[in-house]
């Protein structure tokens, strides 16, 4: 594997730096890497994959950007491959088609519709402690954080409960494919068959029923949920969703909103245990909910990093980067770079909550994560039953990360409690 | 004097600008998800305002300058 390094920047004299985002040390703690590279070389150019892939590593550099979608485009995918998979998600689209889409997509994400489904995930947090509670130990990935976003998923799409084992199976391939696309063709090409099917289902439902043209499908017709309204409802523009834009759309809510979701209550408890008096501060202070979410996702956020491509040839600390290249922004470098905030290398439970939340977990500006309320939501509400329901918890032998590199989450999370 | 101005197409109710400038934003019953409740603002609040235009993910906030008003 050949890497070459531009080190152009002065500031500390260096001339070379061996980052290997795919590294077993980087892989398994990334933060020594992402301090080098802050100080030392802010633009770094990794060759050991098919393509150049650069990666900005300073908040100024990270912020900048994500600011700036006409010069960073998202069309080539927020992946590191230039992957033609999933035409039709949002991360694919620039403005003004992405606002366009989002705009449609935004409803059900919103604070009061978010606030509206906090009971329906607590209930579930619940059942899911009932079902372990008595064996005095659990999994907390396959047994808690995973099965709580793919529920939402799945009412919020409004599609059967019992197809779930299969979503969480899609979920799972699908997210690897962000780095490793060949490996989830057949996912892909499953999901969608699976999606048009219910569309059609859904269309052909709207159609017999011979409404009027002030009359709502959704709901009366077809059932509620965010398929229904992808299928039968027009675009700000005037038209349906494209087959492949429904599939894109289905498959980045699964992607984007599963996999770290369930990283966001993973890492929280792993932090909050792995120095268990964070925990019992927990417990004396369960106000602090909020504020740990907040701490976790700045800390840790489930993304590492994501891509744009340049429209144009662009020049950053000395570095020429050619127009179209993979640029990753390092989300969660970002977060610990001494920029954003005092100490950001220590995990503080009591962070100022505003003030704490000008992190970048959820990225910036155009694509910022449309889920980040129902992710808050979800994870809050996790949480808050761990701590009134099993107090006792603690850790039960070695977690694991997950496998894709730039996500960041325990895939491994094993408990105890008596 | 300046205007404040929120696009309802990209604001998404995340609350930033309510925290940095109470007296100025607040969470909407509908559409549009954030209301400008004071549109016209003075000078002593810009401070409080352009950092809310800064720390907006969306970068839904905007403002213009007041041709009416005293200007900066």
């Amino acid at each position: 594997m050949i890497r070459e390094v531009l080190v152009t920047d002065p500031i500390a004299g260096a001339t070379d730096l061996d980052y290997d985002p795919t590294s077993p040390e980087v892989l398994a703690d990334p933060l020594p890497a992402y301090e080098t590279l802050r100080a030392q070389c802010p633009v770094h150019l990794f060759e050991g994959l098919e393509h150049p892939l650069y990666t900005l590593s300073r908040l100024e550099d990270v912020h900048a950007q994500l600011s700036d979608p006409e010069l960073w485009s998202n069309r080539f995918g927020p992946g590191i491959s230039y992957s033609e998979q999933n035409p039709g998600s949002l991360q694919r689209y620039d403005p003004p088609e992405h606002t366009l889409r989002r705009r449609f997509l935004r409803e059900p994400f919103l604070p009061k519709a978010v606030e509206a489904f906090q009971p329906a995930v607590s209930e579930l947090a619940a059942s899911l402690i009932d079902g372990f509670e008595s064996r005095g130990q659990a999994e907390l990935h396959d047994d808690y954080a995973s099965p709580l976003p793919i529920t939402a998923f799945t009412r919020l799409l409004g599609l059967p409960l019992d197809d779930r084992p299969q979503f969480k199976y899609w979920a799972e391939k699908l997210t690897l494919g962000m780095t490793y696309p060949d490996q989830a063709t057949d996912d892909w090409l499953a999901l969608r068959t699976y999606t048009l099917a219910k569309v059609r289902a859904r269309r052909d439902a709207m159609a017999a029923a011979d409404l009027g043209l002030e009359d709502d499908p959704v709901g009366t017709v077809v059932p509620e949920g965010l398929l229904s309204h992808l299928a039968c409802h027009r675009l700000g523009d005037g038209n349906f969703a494209t087959d492949d834009e429904v599939t894109g759309l289905v498959a980045m809510m699964l992607v984007a909103g599963h996999e770290t979701t369930t990283s966001l209550v993973t890492n929280t408890v792993w932090r909050l245990l792995e120095d268990r008096t964070r925990w019992e501060r927990l417990l004396a202070e369960p106000d602090l909910v909020p504020n740990v979410i907040e701490e976790s996702l700045r800390f840790d956020p489930p993304v590492l990093g994501d891509c744009r491509t340049n429209t144009a040839p662009v020049t950053i600390h000395g570095v020429d980067i050619p127009a179209n290249s993979k640029v990753m922004h390092l989300l969660r470098s970002a977060n610990h770079d001494p920029d954003l905030c005092e100490a950001p290398d220590e995990f503080r439970m009591d962070r100022p909550l505003l003030e704490n939340r000008k992190h970048y977990a959820f990225g910036w500006g155009t694509h910022f994560c449309l889920g980040a309320h129902l992710a808050r939501m979800t994870a809050r509400t996790a949480l808050g039953q761990l701590i009134v329901r099993l107090p006792d918890l603690r850790l039960d032998g070695p977690t694991e990360r997950l496998q894709a590199p730039f996500l960041w989450g325990r895939r491994v999370l094993p408990v105890a409690w008596s | 004097m300046f205007r404040v101005i929120v696009d309802a197409d990209t604001c998404e109710s995340n609350a930033f600008c309510i925290g940095f400038a109470p007296d100025v934003f607040e969470l909407g019953a509908d559409s549009p998800p954030v209301d400008v409740v004071l549109p016209t603002v003075g000078e002593e609040r810009r401070a409080a305002v352009e950092e809310a235009v800064r720390n907006c993910p969306r970068q839904a906030i905007h403002i213009e300058d007041d041709p009416g008003g005293a200007g900066d």
